[in-house]
């Protein structure tokens, strides 16, 4: 899926965190870069893998990952989506192959509120749901209640700025870099 | 709900975003890393060294490829034996029909593509079903072929329509001639199926196809 338009100039590789943008230029960079990445990336995709097949084959799985991010590194690209995201959706493609070849279902996770559907689309959502979880967690904590405020409830940036008592600017910027690094994490699934 | 820039609704993403969001559990937080020596097998896979070329097609080329560790299941080796002797077999029967020409009358031709099937890549091809005295063999041409890792074979299937039934016709490299046993009624089976298949022992289809065409009479 194509990235959607930019902001004020601002690229979505730009929109990285510093600590997320070092992982994904050491990735780039040289042999390294992987070893970066598995330590940065290695338990949201392990545990992306443990929720959709069994210990060993999510661990197998997991393994091929990285291998198979390594050999294509060449085609991602930053400015697109997040590396967090381009992982996982090297993974979905394990999983569901992994599935598809031994004709089973996703071994159901312990929540009570696993999405029923199509194979596909369970694992689609826990695809989903893995990557907004890892975004946010990933955000400031003054970002992520502004985002939250705004994204999530709807408020206008008015209110969002009277309910956390900072400036309608800060608010707005914080707003829009929660919003970007969001977006930015789940378009990489896609690619 | 804003009509304020950087909110919900101005990315086609948002709505995924939004939905992901508000089905989101605990456990959805939660992160199980990898047991211990899970990064040395990858790296042993890759080579120690990290020369491994990104854009080689021929996937661990120029790597030092070793196993993983003894969990990660191999095929065994009749199962690889077999492998070689079909593509073996394809090979002799390539040579053996190529030196015989562009013999043969056309019957039917598929073209090939990956529209409507889950696979990344977009690949394309066309198949041709070719009559030559007694014998019936089908010519498969492929283009834009995904990346395989060393563990995958292309394998090509005659399907019946109606019934779901499969039939391999072998393995090719994307561009394979392959004789088609005299018991299978090419009437029946129309649809040429190419997939990816692990070698993994298992002779079902994977469910991974990458193209699929029904055969047309010329």
């Amino acid at each position: 899926m194509p990235a959607g338009p930019e902001r004020q100039g601002v690229s979505r590789r730009d929109a990285a965190p510093d600590d997320e943008r070092s992982v994904e230029a050491a990735f780039l960079a040289g042999p390294d870069g992987l070893r970066n990445v598995w330590s940065a990336y290695g338990d949201l995709v392990h545990t992306f893998c443990s929720r959709t097949l069994d210990r060993d084959r999510a661990l197998d799985a997991t393994q091929e990952v990285f291998i198979t991010a390594w050999r294509r590194r060449s085609t991602f690209d930053p400015e697109r989506g997040s590396l967090a995201g381009w992982l996982i959706g090297i993974a979905r493609h394990k999983v569901l192959g992994t599935l598809r070849t031994e004709g089973r279902a996703p071994v159901p996770v312990e929540s009570a509120s696993m999405p029923q559907g199509s194979v596909d689309d369970v694992v689609d959502r826990i695809a989903d749901r893995m990557l907004v979880a890892h975004a946010l967690d990933a955000l400031p904590e003054r970002t992520r209640r502004a985002v939250t405020l705004a994204f999530y409830e709807g408020r206008t940036h008015q209110e969002v700025s009277e309910v956390l008592g900072l400036p309608l600017g800060t608010v707005k910027s914080d707003i829009r870099r929660g919003i970007t690094r969001l977006r930015r994490t789940l378009a990489g699934l896609d690619d | 709900m804003t009509d304020e820039r950087d909110t919900p609704g101005t990315d086609p993403l948002d709505g995924r975003i939004l939905a992901a969001w508000r089905d989101l559990t605990p456990e959805d937080h939660r992160r199980e890393a990898p047991p211990a020596g899970a990064w040395e097998g990858i790296a042993r896979e890759l080579g120690t060294d990290g020369d491994v070329d990104a854009d080689d097609d021929a996937v661990g080329a120029g790597a030092r490829v070793t196993p993983l560790p003894a969990r990660r299941r191999r095929p065994p080796m009749t199962w690889l034996a077999g492998v070689a002797a079909l593509l073996l077999v394809g090979v002799v029967a390539s040579v053996v029909l190529a030196s015989r020409g562009a013999d043969g009358t056309v019957q039917s031709r598929a073209e090939l593509s990956s529209e409507g099937l889950a696979v990344e890549t977009r690949s394309r091809g066309t198949a041709r079903l070719v009559v030559e005295g007694n014998r019936v063999r089908l010519d498969v041409e492929l283009a834009d072929l995904p990346d395989l890792e060393d563990d995958e074979v292309l394998e090509v299937w005659l399907i019946d329509p109606d019934s779901g039934g499969l039939q391999s016709v072998g393995l090719t490299d994307g561009e394979t001639t392959l004789l088609v046993p005299s018991a299978v009624d090419t009437e029946r089976f129309s649809v040429v199926d190419v997939s990816i298949e692990p070698t993994d022992g298992d002779p079902a289809h994977s469910a991974e196809s990458v193209v699929r065409g029904a055969l047309e009479t010329v």
